[in-house]
């Protein structure tokens, strides 16, 4: 990438910076803060290395200022260089601002490293995943259901329609404020997250469900709603396809 | 001799419809209800032989429906309660209200047949 190129990359990086309010963080801007600041670093980097640049301190970022910016051997391109640091400080702060935000959410530390690398968010469904996913079934199936194939679909469709009812009643009732009315339609939606061994959603649901109890805190639970609605569609997709497997495992 | 009357109190649908295949499987004339309300309701006409119900349900709770039934239909029909984890002082109260017996979740159907039948039994 050519200085001119990222330095209008940047430029419109720094106007979304601007604008992003913590106000309104939502597990979309949260993602999109921390793509933008890996994307940015990557090109600083990439840069620098073009620059040859070999100052370790360089690379902190954090302990480098602006007005310290002609110590590096960056030729006739310093001044670009001085407008990146500022923006990379600025980026570096507003990511630690992030991540004391999810730190005073209390957010689960297996959650919090899904966050930052991404899978949280990541719309596929890996083969691993699904071979769980099978294997859980197949223990519902011989345990809970004793082989009835048909108990278990009807099981998965009860399972899908209270997570689409549980999105919908969490955005109204956050509306309303009404956490009591929250709590409730997580405590009803938990034991078939828990039955369907839907671990990422079930401790979703009792976060909820103890934030409801405790702080009442609208962002955090708009977050954590978020989240599960995030979540579920991945989760969706792969029940349906181990379910599929299984059947036709069945079938033969 | 006929099938021993059950009613299911229970609002969640997907352990509702799990319990009720696997009562039903077991020998049982289930009767399904989702709320209070509707337990209510199903009680003022007839009494089952047994009642299963969770705690936590809209409108009307598991702890209100032992009182409704032990102190305003003065029956002792055997009532087993179901209760999350953490849920002890409920669970408390509802046995000092005259449940007899509860089950906690995640509930094994199997283990629910099992104390279903021996309250049956008891009687």
């Amino acid at each position: 990438m050519k200085p001119k190129d990222l330095l209008s990359q940047l430029t419109d990086f720094e106007k979304k910076l601007t604008e992003f309010s913590f106000n309104k963080l939502n597990a979309d801007e949260a993602e999109f803060l921390k793509c933008s600041f890996l994307s940015f670093k990557a090109n600083l980097l990439e840069i620098m290395s073009l620059e040859k640049s070999s100052d370790p301190q360089f690379v902190r970022g954090k302990k480098c200022r602006s007005q310290n910016s002609e110590k590096y051997a960056l030729g006739e391109n310093w001044f670009i260089a001085d407008s990146y640091i500022k923006i990379y400080d600025e980026v570096i702060d507003h990511h630690e601002s992030y991540d004391t935000l999810l730190k005073s959410l209390n957010i689960e530390p297996a959650m919090k490293s899904q966050l930052y690398t991404s899978t949280l968010f990541e719309n596929t469904t890996s083969t691993a995943t699904v071979e769980k996913q099978i294997l859980n079934l197949q223990l519902l199936l011989d345990d809970e259901c004793t082989g009835e194939i048909e108990l278990l679909e009807e099981l998965l469709f009860i399972y899908e329609r209270n997570a689409l009812e549980f999105i919908g009643m969490a955005k109204l009732h956050i509306q309303n404020e009404n956490y009591a009315e929250l709590a409730f339609v997580a405590h009803k939606i938990k034991t078939g997250l828990a039955m369907l061994d839907t671990n990422d959603l079930h401790s979703i649901i009792l976060q909820i469900e103890q934030v409801c109890i405790t702080d009442k805190d609208p962002k955090h639970l708009q977050f954590l709603c978020d989240c599960f609605a995030q979540e579920y569609p991945i989760v969706k997709e792969t029940l349906k396809l181990a379910f599929d497997k299984l059947k036709n495992t069945n079938d033969l | 001799m006929g099938k021993a009357k059950l009613l299911l109190a229970e609002d969640d649908d997907l352990l509702a419809a799990l319990l009720n295949f696997r009562l039903k499987k077991g020998g049982y004339e289930v009767t399904h209800s989702s709320d209070g309300k509707q337990v209510k309701e199903f009680l003022s006409q007839t009494m089952p032989d047994i009642i299963v119900s969770d705690i936590m349900m809209p409108y009307f709770s598991g702890i209100e429906l032992i009182s409704y039934v032990r102190k305003e239909l003065n029956s002792n029909v055997p009532i087993i309660i179901i209760s999350s984890a953490g849920n002890e002082e409920n669970v408390l109260n509802a046995f000092e209200l005259g449940a007899n017996d509860f089950i906690s979740k995640p509930v094994n159907p199997t283990e629910l047949l099992v104390r279903v039948g021996r309250e049956l039994n008891k009687n």
